[in-house]
């Protein structure tokens, strides 16, 4: 865990700062700027974190994909006959 | 059947809905699915979710927010009609009382982990992901206990905002933030351990990030 702050504006954070802000950073729910920009200065030399949050990265990805399913027909014409009666 | 306003109405709005159900069953299916873990009883939850749904119709109020709305529909409908079908064990409850303080909940999460799985999520390598099969992922998501198996879902795969799933699983958004977080720890502890089955992990790490 590294404590050296490479910018005088930016107080740095620890990892386990990072990590908590990392699954709201990849879901585009990190919105405070202040935290987003030590967030970011914190993967700019935490070798660890930059590579958990690649990874995590990726995953995300891969949950979205893998997630998506089809309706069965079955499913898709009782539904239609359902609405209908509605 | 002559049309008069008082049919007009409903008529329209049956329409809307309809065209709603059609653009969302996949979604409804595929979260019906990972819940109930089982085709026949998602089919029936689905469509269950969509009679529900309808007899309530007057309670949306704004029709932008009708994927939140059902969504939430279809977890309530789960949560009284199936989940008690179950036959699995009843799964842990967590404590969410110190959601407050994330770094803590993640040094929890972490310090009873053993050291292989400490090294490894220190320093991951980045091919693990990539040799990881689709089915596998949904498995360990579908192995995850409820609570977080849906906000996981909800967000990764339906891509609704912390926001929305507050709305659907009627938490505040700081709660499902915090479910996000333990959620994906979890996940990433039991694509670990099956990735250490199928031999896709060397285990030729080193740590260097300390807790």
């Amino acid at each position: 865990m590294s404590n050296k702050i490479d910018k005088p504006n930016i107080v740095e954070i620890d990892c386990l700062e990072a990590i908590d802000n990392l699954y709201a950073y990849l879901d585009g729910e990190l919105v405070n700027e202040e935290t987003l920009a030590k967030f970011k200065q914190h993967l700019t030399h935490c070798r660890s974190c930059y590579s958990r949050a690649e990874l995590e990265g990726i995953l995300t990805e891969r949950i979205k994909e893998s997630g998506k399913g089809k309706t069965p027909e079955s499913l898709q014409s009782r539904l239609r006959h359902l609405i209908d009666d509605f | 059947m002559p049309e008069n306003n008082d049919i007009k109405v409903p008529k329209d709005i049956k329409i809307w809905f309809s065209h709603c159900i059609k653009e969302n069953m996949d979604s409804l299916y595929a979260l019906g699915l990972r819940l109930t873990r089982n085709n026949a009883d998602a089919e029936d939850l689905v469509a269950e979710s969509v009679t529900r749904a309808w007899a309530a119709i007057t309670t949306l109020e704004d029709r932008n927010r009708f994927r939140p709305w059902m969504f939430r529909i279809l977890h309530n409908c789960f949560i009284s009609d199936y989940r008690k079908k179950s036959v699995r064990p009843v799964e842990t409850v967590y404590d969410e009382s110190s959601t407050n303080d994330g770094k803590d909940e993640i040094a929890s999460l972490l310090i009873n982990q053993p050291d292989e799985f400490l090294n490894w999520w220190a320093n991951p390598e980045r091919e693990f992901t990539n040799n990881l099969l689709g089915e596998d992922i949904m498995t360990a998501i579908e192995q995850l206990p409820e609570t977080f198996r849906i906000t996981v879902l909800l967000i990764n795969v339906e891509g609704l905002s912390y926001d929305e799933t507050a709305e659907v699983l009627g938490v505040p958004p700081g709660t499902v933030r915090s479910r996000m977080r333990r959620g994906r720890t979890l996940l990433q502890k039991a694509l670990w351990e099956h990735a250490k089955e199928a031999g896709l992990i060397t285990g030729n790490t080193m740590m260097e990030c300390s807790k």
